[in-house]
């Protein structure tokens, strides 16, 4: 366990050292505000493209997707094939004509496009909230990493990125923010890659069954449950406990676990025998491997609405996440913002099978982590578990410090966008308001981070692209493709959708769960809230068309005529 | 593009529209024979099969004739620098031409990403399907079921295809533009 512990903490180390380097190296330029944002423009489409992949590979995708898989099963890959045919829509509807308008933030080009400062402090906040949801599961995926690595507090994991991500944007602006991002993403497929293939020759020469029989214990396992949690037991098991089960105090005595939920209490001991199935954590679904196997949502209300309206929000508010839209200023131009949207899908479809693996495999080798309910560090107890001692440790230490990355490079990214967002819109720029906007853009999550303790990331970062696509996607669209849109008409559907969105997202985080059809639509609502919020922009820009701004037509020749044909 | 215009013809006079429609606002690269014949045609009353040649005795032949091959590679020196009029001029000064012109390119663009949109939705939306593919539950070829290999690694080839395919048909539809409007 030291050794694990020296190992990850020498390549976190490590990395930090490495980004921190690229840090100083380019802020060489970075004296004024604009130098610390616009990143000097000088980069490659598929040095872009890998930083816009690594900004988008959140906690949520390193450890939650392989978390999900594990709990859920095959049906929550769909969020990944979303999240990537997000990219393509971004590609079709976005990305050029956006880099044309020459904007830098979404606020910058609402302003641009409607020529309305009210419009432009409303997209603001939304950007705001989307930032703010997108940073808690980083927070509580480095809480999760470094607890399970290490024994310490979870708060211990949201100070690290905290610091490291301040030290980084506060001296080298989003220049060495690019570099940084770019070579993170490489990081983190090496440190998903080399353990999964290993892992992946080590099941073969195991000859370990498949993943899609029920969760049984390869071996004798002695689980340590940390706090006070209620199981589901689906066959009799006999077990040795030590410490308190459904109220009476054990210790050391054999006792059958009948089919029911039973109550563990905190710090209890329990051996199961080899072969035992797994009880699972009260609120995981307890899959028989069938089911798990089968892409469907079966054994939750209104399955089919939730699993739709999850894929909709995945895939529309890919489309309107601030700091993925800002990257493409980087690009020289129209065309090599496309250029460099079209690469990303690649990447990410790279990326992405590997978490896939991780879960699967954490079905046949750490199943006890649908008791623990801790499914978010599938990716962080897999490898000891199939390869004990050094090699084990090493590929943890590998995969702690992909994760890092992960944590390090998102967070970076969307502290910029709402940093520069607010300094912009607030304190009216300068590289002092910047760093203000910095601190703050980390100081509110920080503050609510304590409530999202049980959600899982990936359940997270749904929340922030829900939102995304219920105002920033809709508003985009329309301004982008649609002449008639008016100021008022996108204010009112930002406010609507957005407003909505928000109210959805805190509910589910400060309410307990629910039943039925409100469960449902507060979980999952972008898919009566997006068409809503495009109908609302649609419905208020016809009523008001006299409000139509005059540049209109100026606007939308100067976003899609290609930059040599550009109006002078 | 040419058009047999005066190059002193103001903006305003070009935002009446009526130049837009006419024949050789269609024509691209047209000789000046062309242009004349295709003013026979027009203006002939009884619209016989056989245009009736007039001469075009005006400043506008000059200028037609004087307008540079389309492929001739120099640098672009300002709207009214060269021999020629071009409609990159209408863009730049906003008439209602250039509105037409920007509206058509605008226009296919949009329909190139609706149907790569409808591509996208059309995926995700079948996706679900999957839950009844028969025998979906058994171990594939390397030990994983069928419906995890389709999600984990079946559709993203087709990701990459579309996002492929919608950059080259937006680049290929600006360069065209470019080339129309005469800055290429």
């Amino acid at each position: 366990m030291t050794g694990v512990a020296v190992a990850v903490a020498l390549s976190v180390l490590t990395l930090v050292a490495a980004s921190v380097g690229f840090g100083s190296f380019g802020r060489r330029a970075a004296a004024t505000a604009t130098d610390l944002m616009v990143a000097s423009r000088g980069v490659t489409s598929l040095w872009n493209a890998s930083a816009i992949s690594s900004e988008y590979i959140s906690a949520a995708a390193f450890l939650g997707t392989a978390g999900l898989v594990l709990a859920y099963g095959t049906d929550t890959l769909w969020l990944p094939v979303a999240a990537t045919g997000g990219f393509v829509l971004l590609v079709a509807f976005v990305t050029a004509p956006l880099r044309r308008s020459g904007a830098y933030t979404i606020s910058d080009f609402a302003e641009w496009r409607l020529g309305s400062a009210g419009v432009r402090r409303t997209v603001s906040a939304c950007v705001c909230f989307i930032g703010w949801f997108y940073l808690l599961p980083q927070f509580q995926g480095a809480g999760v990493t470094l607890r399970v690595l290490t024994g310490a507090p979870v708060w211990a994991g949201w100070v690290l990125v905290v610091a490291v991500v301040l030290s980084l944007t506060l001296s080298g602006g989003m220049r060495s923010i690019t570099d940084v991002q770019a070579v993170q993403f490489w990081v983190k497929l090496v440190a998903v890659a080399v353990p999964a293939a290993a892992l992946l020759v080590l099941w073969r020469l195991d000859g370990a069954g498949t993943p899609e029989g029920p969760p049984v214990f390869g071996h004798a396992t002695t689980i340590r449950v940390q706090t006070e949690s209620a199981v589901r037991v689906t066959a009799p098991t006999a077990v040795t406990v030590r410490g308190t089960l459904d109220g009476a105090r054990h210790d050391g005595e054999r006792v059958v676990l009948s089919a029911r939920d039973h109550r563990v209490g905190a710090g209890a001991e329990l051996v199961f025998p080899r072969g035992a199935a797994v009880p699972h954590a009260a609120r995981l679904p307890s899959h028989t491997g069938g089911v798990w196997a089968m892409p469907s949502e079966r054994g939750r209300d209104h399955s089919l609405y939730i699993t739709y309206s999850a894929l909709l929000a995945v895939l529309l508010g890919t489309m309107g996440l601030p700091h993925i839209l800002m990257r493409f200023y980087t690009n020289t131009c129209g065309r090599a913002a496309r250029r460099t949207a079209a690469l990303v899908p690649a990447l990410l479809s790279l990326f992405y099978v590997f978490p896939a693996l991780y879960g699967t495999l954490g079905r046949l080798y750490t199943p006890e982590l649908l008791m623990t309910g801790d499914t978010d560090a599938t990716i962080l107890t897999l490898p000891r578990r199939l390869a004990p001692g050094l090699p084990g440790s090493l590929l943890v230490g590998l995969v702690a410090a992909g994760a890092f990355a992960a944590f390090i490079s998102t967070t970076c990214g969307v502290v910029v966008a709402i940093a520069g967002t607010i300094s912009q819109c607030v304190l009216r720029g300068g590289t002092g308001s910047f760093r203000a906007g910095a601190v703050f853009a980390l100081a509110v999550p920080l503050c609510v981070a304590w409530t999202a303790g049980t959600q899982n990331a990936a359940g997270l970062v749904t929340l922030a692209l829900t939102v995304s696509a219920c105002s920033l996607c809709p508003m985009l669209l329309l301004g982008l493709w649609w002449r008639r849109l008016t100021p008022l008409g996108a204010g009112v559907g930002v406010v609507f959708g957005g407003g909505l969105a928000v109210v959805a997202g805190v509910a589910g985080l400060f309410l307990g769960p629910r039943h039925g059809w409100t469960a449902a639509l507060l979980a999952q609502p972008a898919l009566v809230l997006a068409p809503a919020a495009f109908a609302v922009m649609v419905g208020v820009s016809l009523a008001f068309r006299r409000s139509v701004p005059p540049r209109a037509d100026r606007a939308l020749a100067r976003m899609h005529l290609p930059e040599e044909v550009v109006l002078r | 593009m040419t058009d047999p215009r005066p190059p002193a013809a103001s903006g305003a006079d070009r935002a009446s529209g009526a130049y837009g429609s006419g024949p050789s606002g269609e024509t691209p690269h047209a000789a000046p024979g062309d242009v004349a014949s295709g003013d026979a045609r027009k203006l002939d009353p009884l619209g016989g099969t056989r245009p009736r040649r007039v001469v075009v005795a005006s400043p506008r032949t000059r200028v037609a004739r004087s307008v540079p091959p389309p492929d001739e590679d120099e640098p672009y020196a300002g709207p009214y620098s060269g021999t020629g009029w071009n409609i990159a001029t209408d863009l730049d000064e906003q008439t209602e031409l250039g509105a037409v012109f920007a509206r058509t390119l605008i226009r296919a663009q949009f329909r190139t990403a609706l149907g790569t949109g409808a591509l996208v939705l059309g995926v995700i939306a079948l996706l679900p399907l999957l839950a009844f593919v028969p025998g979906g539950t058994h171990a594939g070829p390397i030990g994983l079921p069928f419906p995890w290999l389709v999600l984990a690694a079946g559709i993203q080839p087709l990701w990459i295809f579309a996002a492929r395919r919608q950059a080259r048909l937006a680049e290929s539809a600006e360069r065209d533009f470019a080339r129309l409007v005469g800055r290429p």
